[in-house]
């Protein structure tokens, strides 16, 4: 057996062989090499104040909220169905155009800039209308595009997916025109705190929109973990064949599935018509897809995932290109890189399990 | 007699769970060799450590003198392994023919380009890949049978074709997971003799996991038990009949009396 | 049918109508529209209430209440909103606020009242009585034409067996559009490439359509080999006989054509999805254009370079293409299904804002001008004719290299890989080797596309290379037939060239296509032209697994 102890293998398939396995490594180190020399170089050239830098984590962590919000959709489709939603973020659209009519109509009665309880009362109701539109819209998008395609190769939804995308994109641009709409901020959310002399400055919306969004995160954290329905769905996540043996509706809990991911996104979408204070046809597109992205970096399937994801996108995408000293425009390529870096060298995100890399 | 396949202490882990643990054992060349065990023993995860598709932690695995423990699946293949599935895995779209066709590739020469211009090389070995294709379809009793979809051909068809497929890459070690389950008594007998046949003209050597425990003693020059990843006992069918740790490796699961099992 | 299926029926026509109204059908095609809508209630009656293969055929009564029910539903119903939308407006009210298309144009489309009169008091019930009197009569007509054997003809799915007549007329369709195309143009009839008039560019459609579909038919033999002389004649001549608009759509077309021959590789071949291949489609033209155009940063920055011209900047392009293909595919190597979808589309998203944003080089949004046009031996090929021909010779290589590939060792791999990518490997294939290599082709051909773009457009922006482009070409070999070539061509048709006609109903064109992508999904994913191999592949669900989930 002496023998064995010998190798013997060609020295140039050896060097394949290790080049394959250790390729991966070599070059994201490199890489996480050059970007913290670039940063190093950016930060010892031009300094931004620290109000600048507070600024944008704070401008960071009131995206990487709403991502949050959306990014749930994108898993927890995915989680139970295995397909990407690409029409989530028309969904999200169709949120934020409900929401901006909602307020609408409150300016017309006076409320969203009446008195404090008033104008909360606004914010609710734009809330709710988002929400409800959002739900009609994704559990319309599930009967009649997705559901007929179940169990069919996976092509075949995703290009239904994006069928559905374009029309839903189109019909708003018909249907409410092509010009942005403007939100005019509720006053109970106009406006800034001044910390002190620091120059840090936070905004009314900002804040509400973190605090909301951390909140509506908690309330899907407590659906999924603790009722009875979050577990039907973990159950049909696991396996269909298997809970729909259990007595589960697997179709309720598909149909349950994408209203609680479309509430969340009318949430969001409502939300980042505040946050942008402008509404179009096409605002669900790259919001969508950076949620997507950031679902990815978490680790698809996984809803704590999608948070943490979310967040640290949000933040990538803010601090980014001033670290970089890139000008902002760059934070789209950014997040794309992160998302392409991200699924070369760690498919199953930062908390995802090591497994869905066999499952993709 | 040489070894064709020798391993040794092989060792697979997933996570906390020891697949395979600590395995050595050789088989001849030319042999006929079983690898039995109760379900989950291992055996398959062991298979896919000789064909590369895992990289065994730690142990080596010596292919007719070259090691091979850390080469790609293609790479074995071209040395000369080939395995069948469990679970019949022929490429369901493609017909019989086109099956063989791709189990052919290896041995394949002729470059892309010559494959554009359509040059005299590329068509003649085209001419004498279907050619060869069709003798394998004949020799596993399927002629007639090639433009038929995988799919479509009967469960005892598809084991042939797979077995075509696989014999199509000019393995020198065939590689058989479970090749009579759910077969009959009478399939099974005739696919015993078919890899009989086969070994005794080609002298190919082949190595079976197989539960149908008529088949494996019937067939088995060589038998080796694994129970949780080790090797618990090897040696000739009579040996193996008789030995008191395989018995209580099988009963001791609660299985079916005796040491007649069927498929998992 | 029962009366709750007609309210059904009719709830769901009136929710079609609705809709067509909202995204305004109305406003722009104007009064037509009542008589549309009312065909369309028609059909609905019809489809719904027909007699299904395997019931028994309902006696008159039932089909007429429930006829009745649908033109009642939706007659009632939509005179009601629009009678809304009418008070609205002679409120005052601007509806158009949150519905764009449901101006006044809309109201006097559908009631004849016009604005003015609106505003003056005038009356829309006598105009929407019509309306609804229309829909009512629609909707009973449809229920009573069931009735008679002639509804049988709309009963989809009864196999006919092709007859001898059948088979010749099917391989004359093509010439004898192509003659009426010609007669047309002797007599001199406009049938012109204007927006108006593209009557003579819809014939030349159908005319290939018939010819790629006889294609399939034909026997081999004589009848195979005189059909496609013919067939290849015909294509030569089309160019000398459409005018310069014409031309100018087809040469859009014939790109499209080499790029979805070269992403059918990629995802209909090797089952490798990209949703970026705008990428490659990018590198090849702003390669080309890098190093031809005079204002070009290469060209400007290098006194002694003048710039290469297209003979000699296309197989760089080409080349420069293939190797990024190598190097978006080598990170995507481990990747599979929805994760390479993401990738590659994250790649696609990445070139065109690094196009947009490396404004040194690119021009930024400024894009490049001035790109030369190619000659051929001092003919100048920098016309919409030029470009056609020569977009037509670079598909017929294309496709030559794409067939010789297919049916050799190299793609039986990829659809071995395609179908089980384990137990490919294990049949000794290298996986790396013929990933690369779908990728690689792919891009080359997509780089080819986009070098013809460059020259043909003369001037490039970064928009022009934007997600859609992708989309469009993943669409348009899924529309005509994943996995052959025939598809490609007539997705590309279907999917660029009928689109390029009505350009000035842009947005509908869209809302259809997505709308089509949606049904085709769900009742033909294989599309019109699928290769065999792939239609068994798409309803393999239907087979395997009874749809259990199915509500």
């Amino acid at each position: 057996m002496s023998t064995l102890t010998q190798p013997k293998l060609p020295t140039s398939e050896r060097f394949s062989q290790l080049f394959g396995k250790y390729i991966y490594i070599a070059v994201g180190i490199i890489i996480v090499i050059l970007l913290i020399g670039r940063i190093i170089f950016v930060a010892r050239q031009e300094s931004y104040p620290l109000s600048y830098w507070t600024f944008q984590v704070i401008n960071g962590l009131v995206l990487g909220g709403v991502y949050a919000l959306v990014a749930l959709g994108y898993t927890l489709v995915y989680g139970i169905l295995f397909m990407i939603n690409f029409a989530h973020g028309e969904v999200l659209m169709m949120g934020g155009f409900a929401g901006f009519f909602a307020l609408q109509y409150m300016t017309s009665i006076g409320w969203a800039n009446g008195t404090a309880l008033q104008s909360t009362l606004t914010i609710v109701f734009m809330m709710l209308a988002g929400m409800i539109v959002s739900v009609i819209t994704g559990i319309v998008l599930e009967r009649l595009a997705y559901r007929p395609l179940r169990g069919a190769p996976r092509l075949v939804p995703l290009i239904s997916a994006i069928g559905a995308s374009f029309f839903l994109q189109y019909t708003a641009l018909l249907v409410f025109g092509a010009v942005p709409h403007n939100y005019r901020k509720p006053s109970v959310i106009d406006g800034v705190w001044k910390l002190g002399d620091s120059g840090i400055i936070i905004s009314y919306t900002g804040a509400f929109i973190f605090i909301t969004s951390i909140l509506m995160l908690l309330g899907l954290f407590i659906i999924v973990q603790r009722t009875k329905m979050g577990k039907a769905m973990r159950a049909v996540a696991e396996d269909k064949h298997i809970a729909a043996l259990m007595g589960i509706d697997v179709n309720k809990v598909i149909v349950f599935t994408f209203a609680l991911g479309s509430a969340l996104a009318g949430a969001g979408g409502v939300m980042l018509g505040l946050h942008n204070t402008v509404i179009r046809f096409n605002t669900g597109f790259l919001p969508g897809l950076k949620a997507f992205t950031a679902a990815v970096l978490g680790g698809i399937g996984n809803v704590l995932g999608a948070m943490i994801g979310s967040l640290l996108l949000g933040l990538l995408e803010a601090l980014g290109p001033s670290a970089l000293g890139l000008p902002t425009e760059y934070k789209d390529v950014i997040a794309f890189s992160v998302l392409v870096l991200v699924l070369i060298f760690r498919p199953s995100g930062i908390v995802g399990e090591v497994l869905s890399e066999k499952k993709a | 007699m040489a070894a064709i396949l020798r391993t040794l202490n092989v060792t697979k882990r997933f996570g906390g769970l020891v697949a395979v643990d600590d395995f050595s054992f050789e088989i001849e060349e030319g042999s006929i060799s079983s690898i039995i065990g109760p379900n989950g023993a291992g055996k398959t995860t062991f298979f896919n450590c000789i064909t590369g598709f895992y990289t065994p932690e730690e142990g080596l695995i010596e292919f007719k003198g070259k090691q091979i423990q850390a080469l790609r699946t293609d790479q074995v293949t071209k040395m000369g392994i080939t395995r069948t599935y469990q679970n019949i895995r022929l490429f369901a779209n493609m017909t019989a023919l086109e099956n063989i066709l791709v189990g052919m590739h290896s041995r394949l020469k002729t470059w892309w380009p010559e494959a554009v211009i359509g040059n005299k090389r590329f068509r003649d070995e085209e001419k004498n890949a279907l050619a060869k294709a069709q003798e394998l379809l004949e020799f596993v009793n399927l002629k007639g049978l090639g433009d038929q979809l995988a799919r479509n051909l009967p469960y005892g068809a598809q084991r042939r074709v797979e077995i075509a497929r696989a014999l199509a890459s000019e393995p020198d070690l065939l590689l058989l997971d479970e090749p009579t389950a759910g077969m009959n008594t009478q399939e099974s007998a005739e696919l015993t003799d078919f890899i009989r046949n086969l070994r005794d003209e080609s002298g190919i050597t082949v190595l079976l996991i197989e539960h149908d425990m008529r088949v494996v003693m019937g067939i088995s020059e060589k038998i080796t038990v694994l129970d949780y990843g080790s090797k618990i006992a090897e040696g000739k069918p009579k040996e193996i009949q008789n030995n008191p740790k395989v018995i209580e490796a099988y009963l001791g699961r609660g299985a079916a009396s005796g040491l007649e099992f069927s498929a998992a | 049918m029962k009366i709750k299926d007609g309210i059904r029926a009719g709830f769901i026509a009136l929710g079609i109508l609705i809709y067509l109204d909202l995204i305004g059908l109305p406003k722009t095609f104007g009064s037509s529209m009542v008589v549309t809508f009312a065909v369309i209630v028609f059909l609905f009656s019809l489809f719904s209430l027909r007699t299904k293969p395997a019931e028994a055929p309902a006696p008159l009564p039932s089909v007429l209440v429930n006829g009745l029910i649908i033109g009642v539903i939706t007659g009632l119903g939509f005179a009601l909103i629009t009678f809304g939308f009418a008070s609205l407006q002679a409120q005052d009210v601007k509806v158009t606020d949150v519905f764009a298309q449901i101006s006044h144009e809309n109201i006097e489309a559908l009631t004849g009242v016009d604005k003015v009169a609106l505003r003056e008091g005038q009356s829309v019930v006598p105009g929407l009585t019509k309306l609804a009197g229309y829909f009512i009569l629609a909707g009973v007509l449809g229920g009573v034409i069931t009735q008679f054997p002639a509804s049988k003809v709309l009963h989809i799915g009864d196999e006919e067996k092709r007859s001898s007549a059948r088979y010749w007329l099917m391989l004359a369709l093509p010439f004898l559009l192509f003659a009426f195309f010609l007669a047309l143009r002797i007599e001199g009839v406009d049938i012109g490439g204007s927006e108006e008039n593209s009557f003579g560019l819809v014939l030349i459609y159908a005319c290939i359509a018939a010819a790629l579909f006889a294609v399939r038919e034909v026997k081999a033999g004589v009848h195979k080999i005189g059909f496609s002389a013919l067939i290849v004649a015909l294509v030569l001549v089309i160019p000398q006989l459409t005018d310069l608009k014409q031309n100018a759509i087809l040469g859009a077309v014939m790109i499209f054509v080499i790029m979805g021959i070269g992403l059918n590789i990629v995802v209909g071949f090797a089952g490798l999805l990209d949703l970026g291949y705008v990428a490659f489609f990018a590198v090849g033209a702003y390669t080309y254009a890098l190093i031809s155009s005079p204002e070009s940063y290469i060209v400007v920055n290098l006194p002694w370079f003048e710039g290469l011209n297209f003979w000699a900047g296309l197989p760089i392009a080409v080349l420069l293409g293939a190797a990024a293909g190598i190097m978006l595919g080598i990170p995507v190597l481990r990747m599979r299904g929805d994760y390479l979808a993401i990738v590659t589309l994250g790649f696609g998203e990445i070139i065109r804002l690094l196009l947009l944003n490396l404004r040194d080089y690119t021009g930024g949004p400024g894009g490049i001008l001035e790109i030369p046009s190619p000659n051929l031996f001092g003919l100048d090929l920098g016309n919409p004719k030029g470009i056609l021909y020569l977009g037509m010779a670079f598909a017929v290589i294309v496709t030559f290299f794409t067939i010789r590939l297919r049916d050799s060792s190299l793609g039986r791999a990829w659809v071995a890989l395609r179908e089980d990518e384990d137990v490919a490997e294990a049949m000794g294939i290298n996986l790396v080797a013929i990933k690369l290599m779908a990728f690689a082709s792919g891009a080359a051909f997509a780089a080819l596309g986009g070098t013809l773009y460059a020259a043909r457009q003369v001037n490039i922006f970064p928009d022009n290379f934007a997600l859609d482009v992708s989309i469009n070409v993943l669409s348009l070999i899924i529309i005509g037939g994943i996995g052959s070539i025939e598809g490609v061509v007539l997705g590309s048709i279907a999917l660029i060239g009928l689109p390029e006609i009505l350009r000035s109903v842009d947005e509908y064109r869209i809302v259809a296509f997505g709308a089509l992508l949606v049904i085709m999904m769900i009742l033909r994913p294989e599309g019109f032209l699928p290769s065999t191999r792939r239609a068994r592949e798409l309803h393999e669900a239907d087979l395997d697994s009874p749809a259990e989930f199915e509500g």
